[in-house]
């Protein structure tokens, strides 16, 4: 893909892969838009490169859950040198209750089922495309899928 | 409660968990400057600074103990002919050199002959 063809499909795409980004950077906004911005950088200075295997969308959200996973290995090294910045007081406020119950329950689940649930039910990926997503077998991608989906109504049922 | 209506409840679930999220303006992300990479910098310092330290240590334990009046290089003997198995007095016993020889015996060319006295009290 040339420049503006690849600038095209990563505009027509950024809405959700915002969404895809906030829930791998746990529902951190800041964080978010680092790695979104990283991800773009690599996908516009060929540093990943889309090889047409899958559709464009599929690669794109793996970019940007490698640059998170980066991004999270990167913050585990930097953690002695700063402390971690204090959580806004008026964030808490900003959110509904619900919102926050269930970004709460999410952030209790195993990153992978968190990952696969949120692409099958909130991005509208199948479970197979979810699997390259996430760079592991179909098979375990459903397993993932089941007992992600049977924790988070645990969760939810049993949160207040 | 049937499997679709738990998919419905999850997939309502995660439309609240992302609800209100206004995603950057895509030029401006784009257009951004990387972040600085300072923490990078502090931590190749610091792994530096630690081997630096490392081989300094090393450095100095080596040059004290050659330095050291009376110190013998250490020395491991590694011969296994050296070595001395701590039961081998149980072998020391005596006639031990006729355990551990193997006699030899003349071999003559020559058959020796009769002499005559007894050749003569053949039958």
């Amino acid at each position: 893909m040339q420049m503006p063809e690849l600038r095209r499909a990563l505009e027509e795409w950024h809405g959700p892969s915002f969404g895809w980004a906030m829930t791998c950077c746990g529902f951190d906004r800041a964080l978010a838009e680092d790695v979104l911005h990283s991800a773009y950088l690599k996908v516009l200075d060929g540093r990943a490169r889309y090889g047409g295997r899958s559709s464009f969308k599929t690669w794109l959200f793996a970019v940007i859950r490698n640059t998170a996973a980066q991004h999270r290995r990167a913050a585990w090294f930097r953690f002695w040198e700063a402390p971690l910045p204090a959580p806004r007081p008026d964030d808490a406020a900003e959110r509904s209750e619900q919102r926050t119950r269930v970004q709460r329950a999410l952030a209790n689940l195993p990153p992978r089922q968190r990952e696969v649930l949120d692409l099958v039910f909130y991005q509208g990926f199948t479970v197979d495309a979810a699997a390259q997503v996430i760079g592991v077998s179909v098979g375990s991608a459903r397993t993932h899928y089941q007992r992600g989906k049977a924790a988070l109504l645990s969760l939810l049922g049993e949160a207040p | 409660m049937s499997d679709q209506q738990h998919d419905e409840e999850i997939r309502a679930a995660l439309q609240s968990a992302h609800r209100d999220e206004r995603p950057p303006v895509f030029g401006d992300l784009v257009a951004r400057s990387l972040p600085a990479r300072a923490p990078r910098r502090v931590w190749a310092l610091a792994s530096g600074t630690a081997c630096a330290a490392a081989a300094a240590c090393a450095l100095a334990i080596f040059s004290l103990r050659d330095a050291c009046p009376g110190a013998e290089p250490a020395t491991v003997a590694y011969s296994f002919g050296e070595w001395q198995a701590p039961t081998d007095f149980l072998l020391e016993i005596p006639g031990r050199d006729l355990l551990t020889s193997v006699p030899t015996f003349e071999v003559r060319d020559e058959i020796p002959k009769i002499p005559a006295d007894l050749e003569e009290k053949k039958p």
